[in-house]
């Protein structure tokens, strides 16, 4: 269950950051700022997932 | 660069379905037999037929297992880098016409075949659920597996697109090394079988990362391992960087050439 929750607030979360830069952001240099959050994203729920 | 146009790569990936099976009376329902044809073929003629063996187990169906659950994502990952090697050449016709944005091909690619894998893989959940499998919290993260696994299939596809309008040849290559790696890495057989030295050099090898990673949730009940998949995931975003830094550099010279 706190597995389950982790992964929710964790997408919720950088779902939320990603839309308001893409959104937000008008200059070419946002793709690589998503690319930044997109490996932040997934190595946070690779390492933090075992420790819920 | 025209941004990313997702009613347009909707339309792609559905045109992509209807090609593949136009004329045919039975249509779409194909991409349904397809997949079910496969499993078939993965779990009686290789697991019951041919009594292929998972080490250590007793289970009947633990072989057929641990075969399907290492093929369908490899397929799904192989088809992607496959197509997506010459996707700005097959599409040159829509290139010419509209302004698309280049990266939205290979986005569709990506589509086409994630549809086909979520259908194999709800055949074989039914088949698991079926043989009464054991369900646990790992499951969760297969998900994101088979995110960064495309996203690595998405990366290196933009590189060998991008390189193979100017090196034709870069098709047949990548054709070979897909062949070969799929041989390379442990989805037909296990990785003990293999000796010691190519049990070393295997962890440089990241699909065998990711298909180890399928294999130790869904046949072994076990997490997977947690710094190789990380170390991967930093390696899959620099990849995408480099492909993408280098699309950038030559995206006009790819129009022009096409």
């Amino acid at each position: 269950m706190m597995q389950l929750l982790f992964i929710l607030i964790w997408t919720a979360l950088f779902g939320l950051v990603t839309y308001f830069s893409w959104v937000k952001i008008q200059r070419h240099f946002k793709i690589y700022l998503i690319m930044a959050y997109n490996c932040l994203f997934l190595t946070g729920i690779f390492a933090l997932y075992p420790m819920f | 660069m025209a941004d990313l146009n997702v009613p347009l790569i909707w339309e792609l990936t559905k045109r992509d379905f209807s090609e593949r099976f136009a004329g045919s009376v039975l249509g779409f329902v194909w991409a349904f037999i397809w997949p079910l044809v496969n499993l078939f073929i993965y779990i009686v003629i290789f697991g019951k037929l041919m009594g292929g063996k998972l080490p250590g187990s007793s289970d009947v169906y633990a072989y057929s297992i641990y075969l399907s659950v290492g093929l369908i994502p490899w397929t799904c990952f192989a088809s992607s880098l496959s197509r997506a090697c010459s996707v700005f050449l097959d599409k040159k016709n829509v290139i010419s016409k509209i302004n698309i944005s280049l990266p939205s091909l290979l986005v569709y690619i990506n589509l086409s075949e994630i549809i086909t894998f979520i259908i194999t893989s709800a055949f074989l959940l039914v088949f698991l659920i079926a043989t009464g499998y054991d369900f646990h919290g790992h499951f969760l993260l297969l998900p994101f597996i088979f995110y960064l696994q495309q996203l690595l299939a998405f990366s290196l596809g933009m590189l060998s697109a991008t390189l193979t309008v100017f090196i034709r040849d870069l098709k047949e290559v990548v054709g070979i090394i897909v062949q070969l790696w799929f041989w390379f890495t442990p989805i037909v057989y296990v990785v003990s079988i293999l000796p010691d030295f190519v049990k070393k050099i295997l962890v440089f090898n990241p699909a065998f990362i990711i298909i180890e990673s399928y294999h130790r949730i869904i046949v072994f009940n076990d997490y997977p391992a947690i710094r190789s998949l990380v170390i991967l995931c930093l390696i899959t975003h620099f990849f995408l960087f480099i492909s993408y830094v280098l699309f950038r550099g030559l995206e006009k010279d790819v129009r022009d050439f096409l």
